[in-house]
């Protein structure tokens, strides 16, 4: 088990060097640099030339991909080159409490209401309210959530006067002003994850049911209560749990738009702040962030289906 | 059964029953399904409203008609005019081709690269197999709406660059399911005995193993065609799309629905509804049309 986690925990870091390659060429074969963006800021020729220099933008590649590197392996991810005084450590430190909040939020939501209906639907499979969960699930799939989010916020204010905070608040300097903000777009990404969340725990229950021990649990009496709570669903929950890991790096994109729509400061709309501003060290350093987040749910993921099923560890 | 009926050498006739036609089956298979209906209309009629788009459209898309702005549905603008008083209606029918070709264009582009890159990874082996695996493993564990960002600053916008940038993400989730298909198919005995026979690599690929690969790639294109149609359009939302007056291609849904084009939009929040709903369906239509596939083409995906 230690070598199957060690082997893939090396190949994760791999993958992870490897975004930080394609990033960093993407990066600056995009016309336009971040000295050109500061001239919006006004700042006079001489004192370009000088942060040209100190950024060491017209240093060939590889010695920035090198210099760059060093620096990241050191702990040190740079200064943002768009906003003074602020290092892309300390960005990455404001942001990512909003996006967390998000994802949190959402994978509550999608685990408390996916499950279930997954559970109701197999157990009653092929009844009209199997059909109608599936419906809403298959929907789910299907709706845009930049467009669900235009039309909760435009009726939600028509019809219900309903607008939501303009401003970010922490969650631990006022929980309700907070929770005002984060619960809509929360439940848009929830509405996503939970039709796969559903989805995948019909199909895993289905699967359990077909087992020769849920036909000894019924035979001896049991009630269908207790053969699907205690017998079917904790043998279901394993895969389950192993594909939610797996959603983390959809669910990091439908924040960029979230966040974007819903005005929230997290890593979304920042990584679109520093894609306009052609903030190269801040772009970088959230890109390897969520990539390195990405590596590790995946790794989680895998690492619970090896522990619940010793046949994944021989692979 | 087929062993049976050589071993013995005579089959018993009366056992025997006649397989109805190929129309009777196939119009079985879709009356015991509604859902597969249901998409396979949706899709039809997306196709035919993007292939007659100049003859739906009441107005041109992007013609400003100022005097009528904002104004809601009525029997000359049907779905109501922007803030620009350009004609909703006409607009969500042109949409209805941007979605179209970005989705079928980049899913086809992307499934081709992918099918080559996923054989060679498992047939060749080696260095090449580890460094397309590498490569993929990168671009997918960035959530795809940054990756898009990102290469579409390098490619700039229009409808052609996000193709291309969306074809970039669908080849390495094709790749990995080919090369896991063909891992396994290339065990199998019939491939074994062909290589017995004198059969080159080539010849295996191209006659025995991708022929029993095209449901599951045929399955997995039809519901990537959908998620390509999503990503344009959270894209052109973002702004970062197809402009939303593009000459030639007029507007997409996605950039409809983009914040500073709704600015006015409590006078007239029946524009949010149309492009989104649009967009809606016919994602839902390929999602769906994925699931009839795969019960039509390979039975033992059936409930997966």
């Amino acid at each position: 088990m230690t070598g199957y986690i060690v082997r893939r925990g090396i190949a994760s870091f791999v993958v992870v060097w490897v975004v930080s390659i394609i990033v960093f060429l993407l990066i600056h074969a995009a016309p336009g640099d971040p000295v050109l963006a500061k001239l919006s800021q006004r700042i006079p020729e001489a004192q370009l030339q000088a942060l040209r220099e100190q950024i060491g933008i017209d240093d060939p590649l590889p010695v920035q991909y090198l210099r760059w590197l060093g620096n990241t392996l050191q702990g040190d991810l740079g200064q943002s080159l768009y906003r003074d005084q602020q290092t892309v450590a300390s960005r990455l430190a404001d942001t990512f409490p909003v996006t967390a909040e998000l994802l949190a939020l959402s994978i509550l939501f999608s685990t408390l209401v996916g499950i279930p209906l997954g559970v109701i639907s197999a157990a009653r499979q092929d009844t009209v309210l199997d059909y109608v969960i599936r419906v809403v699930s298959i929907t789910g799939l299907a709706v845009p959530a930049f467009w669900l989010g235009t039309v909760l916020i435009v009726y939600g204010g028509l019809w219900f006067g309903y607008a939501t905070p303009d401003i970010y608040v922490p969650l631990w300097e006022d929980p309700v002003e907070n929770l005002k903000s984060f619960w809509m777009p929360a439940l848009i990404l929830g509405y996503n994850l939970c039709s796969i969340t559903m989805r995948f725990t019909r199909s895993a229950v289905l699967e359990v049911l077909r087992h020769d021990y849920i036909r000894t649990a019924r035979a001896k009496g049991l009630r269908e209560t207790t053969v699907v709570l205690r017998h079917v669903l904790l043998n279901a929950a394993i895969p389950v749990i192993a594909v939610l890991g797996n959603q983390v790096v959809f669910l990091l994109g439908g924040t960029v738009v979230v966040e974007f729509l819903f005005h929230l400061p997290g890593l979304g709309s920042t990584s679109m702040e520093a894609l306009s501003t052609r903030d190269y060290n801040l772009m970088l350093g959230i890109v390897m962030f969520v990539a390195t987040l990405t590596v590790t749910a995946n790794l989680a993921a895998d690492v619970a289906a090896a522990a619940s099923d010793p046949r994944v560890r021989l692979r | 059964m087929s062993v049976n009926e050589s071993a013995a050498g005579s089959v018993d006739l009366n056992a025997v029953t006649v397989r109805p036609g190929r129309p009777v089956r196939a119009a079985r298979f879709f009356l015991r399904r509604p859902l597969a209906v249901f998409s396979v209309s949706i899709v039809t009629i997306l196709c035919l409203v993007a292939a007659l788009a100049p003859f739906i459209a009441t107005h041109d898309p992007i013609t400003i008609y100022p005097a009528e702005r904002l104004s809601g549905p009525s029997l000359d603008h049907f779905f109501g005019t922007d803030s620009l008083g350009r004609d909703t209606f006409s607009q969500s029918v042109y949409g209805a081709r941007v979605s179209l070709l970005v989705g079928l264009l980049a899913t086809a582009l992307g499934t081709l690269a992918g099918t080559v890159l996923g054989m060679i990874s498992a047939y060749i082996g080696g260095w090449a197999d580890t460094l397309l695996q590498q490569l993929s493993d990168a671009v997918m564990a960035m959530p795809a709406i940054i990756f898009l960002m990102l290469v579409g600053s390098v490619l700039g916008q229009g409808m052609f660059n996000v193709i291309w940038a969306l074809a970039l993400v669908v080849t390495p989730y094709v790749s990995r399911i080919v090369r896991g298909s063909v891992l396994s198919l290339r065990e199998a005995p019939y491939v074994e005995s062909a290589r017995v026979a004198g059969a080159g690599p080539l010849r295996i690929m191209a006659i025995h193993i991708l022929p029993n690969t095209m449901p599951l790639i045929i399955v997995t294109a039809s519901v990537l065609v959908g998620s390509a149609m999503l990503a344009e359009g959270a894209l052109s939302f973002l702004g970062l799309g197809i402009p939303s007056d593009d000459p030639t291609w007029k507007v997409s849904w996605g950039s409809m629905l983009s914040p500073d084009r709704l600015r006015h939009i409590e006078q007239a929040p029946w524009l949010t509804i149309y492009p989104g709903a649009a967009l809606t369906l016919a994602v839902l239509g390929f999602n769906l049309l994925g699931d009839t596939l795969r019960d039509a083409l390979d039975p033992r995906l059936r409930g997966t």
